[in-house]
């Protein structure tokens, strides 16, 4: 069982190890309710002191400087604004990931499937006619059917040629990337080479509250995790997803076809990534540029991890991280600390994460019909 | 067009090739090694960023790009200890360590350089450092065509060439053995009298170290600076050389080389006046490790116990 998915009860129930300092363990672990929950919190607290000395190192007072992180997040409605922005991105592509990993569908696409959504995004903002409003939602859905694409193509390697998700899902982020850069510095290059033209202002997302740049992509977000939270506990699809993760031989023998469902996940998640990449360009930066994402799509696989692949949990863990990314950057400017120690920081949680809840890991388990003989032979030919 | 067919293009296109080649070569010969003890490493690009600022940071403060690359060395080796005891101790998903190195790698090196180089602007200052210059063979390095494309080089091209037949003979004997018990059968091995846990810990050290050593060619070998965006989808690459080369190191050599040919042309076309769209030409390293798991040159086989972690029985 893995504790990558939701926890099993037993599992997670701490072991009493009888000794004294089982005891006081126990009691902390029964503080927090789950060893996960505690390690969640050790490994934040934990990885910002950590960060402490390297702030020092950089010549600022410590705590000016987590304040100025904090300020940056929190200290205004505009920071706040940005902040849930960022909120956005992260849960979209958190909740994208997370469907596929319940599922046993471990692919690590959401980077191109997000950079696949901006582009489908702002392709049809830029060139097709329609009036503003009907715009938007044509861009919206250009980038969701473009980021379903995406995913689908590694759901179809996997299922016709026994292409490993993983690695196909890898290789493809690189191609999506390659392939926007081939037409910012290309067909699509505006004025400057390695950036579109901007998009047209009736494509621009509306601000939900004036003096910030909050936009409605973050109420599409939130949409999107309560539709996640019905689809995964309350429809059969659901259930047939989870079993599938948890457990794919009893999945294949209760008569639920796999293939089937893993490809609407990689659909669904693909589509989500690529609604983040569309609200990313039309929401914040309205122009598609060459270096479009840092990397979001690895970074918001921490996040579905720490948010232990549930709905709100990823909310808390995009909130954190979006809050770390913000922040940091008022740091840079208020005591010329380099925002980079945002990533620090969120490199840190994720290994002190990964080293404090002993993980049985999820092992690549959903395979295609054709996959599983081969495996079958290979087994049976030990 | 014609200037294409000259050798003086041909020589300098394949010699840059050789170099484009390199870090690729001593990353995926690592990298193979692990993945047929049943470990893949994720990170790869992490090992080379920290080997690159490492090898950076080395030759910066001793003013010998000798100890930089032993730093670049242990530098990757360090990382990849980490990733070692959350993918083999603490048995954490492979995949997310390999990302979760990958961010903190990151964040470390770009807190780092920025802080140790802060220009008056906060933004980091280039600074060159003593890098390695090419040491021609004596002899060799007067043969027609070969003399200048081979052995014209900088010393860790050498190494990475040298390290191809030597990972082949270390596969070979008792070693190779170990590490191919623990990818397939880490229960029979355990039942020899092997340790399943030190041989997958050494090979991850190992693949870190010799990414270490990748990394650190690409800030003092290939140039004397460091920048952040240094290693660009290399570790993304010699994943895909260790898969599309079988896990070979013969493979692993030709497929860092025929990837690398396609880098180099991006190089070497302009100069002939010919232009090509670079980003096109950048992917064919990664359509080519699909198609190659895709079965169309020839199924690819994972070790049995591959991505699987091991528990000892008590």
């Amino acid at each position: 069982m893995s504790t990558l998915t939701p926890p099993a009860s037993p599992e997670l129930s701490p072991t009493p190890e009888g000794t004294e300092a089982g005891d006081w363990k126990l009691r902390l672990v029964r503080a927090f309710g789950t060893p996960a929950a505690l390690s969640r919190v050790l490994s934040v607290v934990v990885a910002l002191l950590v960060a402490i000395p390297v702030v020092a190192a950089a010549g600022a007072d410590p705590v000016t400087a987590y304040d100025a992180i904090f300020q940056g997040a929190f200290g205004s409605l505009r920071a706040i604004g940005d902040v849930l922005n960022r909120v956005d991105t992260f849960l979209l592509l958190g909740l994208g990931i997370a469907i596929g990993i319940r599922a046993g569908f471990f692919n690590v696409g959401a980077e191109g499937q997000l950079w696949m959504g901006a582009l489908g995004a702002t392709v049809v903002a830029l060139y097709v006619d329609a009036p503003g409003g009907l715009l938007i939602v044509l861009s919206l859905l250009a980038g969701m059917l473009a980021g379903a694409l995406w995913s689908g193509l590694v759901a179809f390697l996997k299922t016709i040629f026994g292409v490993d998700e993983l690695i196909g899902s890898l290789m493809l982020n690189y191609v999506a990337i390659l392939l926007v850069g081939y037409l910012t510095f290309g067909p699509l290059k505006a004025y400057r080479a390695g950036q579109t033209d901007r998009t047209p202002a009736a494509t621009d997302l509306p601000v939900l509250i004036p003096g910030t740049r909050l936009h409605v992509g973050f109420v599409l977000a939130v949409l999107a995790m309560g539709l996640l939270w019905w689809v995964l506990n309350r429809t059969t699809f659901g259930y047939e997803l989870r079993t599938i993760g948890g457990n794919p031989r009893a999945a294949r023998f209760a008569g639920i076809r796999d293939t089937r469902v893993i490809a609407k996940v990689a659909l669904l998640g693909g589509a989500l990534c690529g609604l983040a990449g569309a609200n990313a360009v039309l929401g914040v930066q309205h122009v598609l540029l060459s270096n479009f994402s840092p990397g979001w799509g690895y970074t918001a696989i921490a996040v579905a991890l720490l948010g232990g692949m549930r709905p709100l949990g990823i909310l808390a863990a995009a909130v954190l991280f979006g809050a770390l990314e913000i922040g940091a950057t008022n740091m840079q400017y208020a005591v010329q600390v380099p925002a980079t120690l945002g990533g620090l920081i969120e490199g840190l949680v994720l290994v002190l994460f990964l080293a404090s809840i002993s993980i049985t890991p999820l092992v690549l388990r959903w395979r295609s019909r054709t996959s599983a003989r081969r495996l079958a032979r290979q087994e049976g030919g030990v | 067009m014609s200037e294409i067919f000259t050798s003086a293009f041909l020589i300098g296109l394949l010699a840059a090739t050789l170099r484009a080649a390199t870090p690729l070569i001593l990353a995926a010969l690592g990298e193979s090694i692990s993945q047929r003890a049943g470990v893949i490493n994720v990170g790869l690009e992490g090992y080379l960023l920290a080997g690159a600022f490492g090898g950076y940071l080395g030759s910066h403060y001793t003013g010998s790009p000798w100890l930089g690359a032993v730093a670049g060395v242990l530098a990757g080796g360090a990382v990849a200890l980490v990733a070692a005891y959350l993918m083999i101790t603490r048995r954490a998903n492979q995949i997310v360590t390999g990302l979760a190195l990958m961010i903190l790698v990151t964040g470390v090196v770009g807190t780092a350089y920025r802080i140790i180089f802060a220009g008056p602007t906060g933004q980091p200052v280039r600074t060159p450092v003593d890098a390695f210059q090419p040491s021609a063979v004596p002899g060799l390095s007067d043969l027609p065509w070969v003399g200048t494309i081979v052995f014209d080089q900088v010393a860790i091209v050498y190494l990475a060439l040298i390290a191809v037949p030597f990972v082949w003979w270390f596969m070979r004997r008792r070693t190779g053995l170990l590490v191919r018990a623990a990818g397939e059968h880490p229960e029979a091995l355990e039942a020899a009298g092997g340790n399943v846990i030190t041989v997958r810990y050494l090979c991850v050290v190992a693949t870190g170290m010799m990414a270490g050593l990748g990394g650190a060619y690409l800030s003092i070998g290939q140039t004397d600076t460091f920048e952040e965006g240094l290693v660009g989808g290399r570790g993304f690459i010699a994943l895909g050389v260790a898969i599309v080369g079988r896990r070979h190191p013969v493979g692993v050599l030709i497929a860092a080389l025929v990837f690398s040919f396609a880098d180099a042309l991006q190089l070497w076309l302009p100069t002939a006046g010919v232009e090509v769209p670079n980003q096109l030409l950048a992917m064919l390293p990664y359509l080519a490790t699909i198609i190659a798991l895709a079965g169309i040159l020839g199924r690819v086989r994972h070790p049995n116990a591959f991505l699987k972690p091991f528990v000892r029985q008590a």
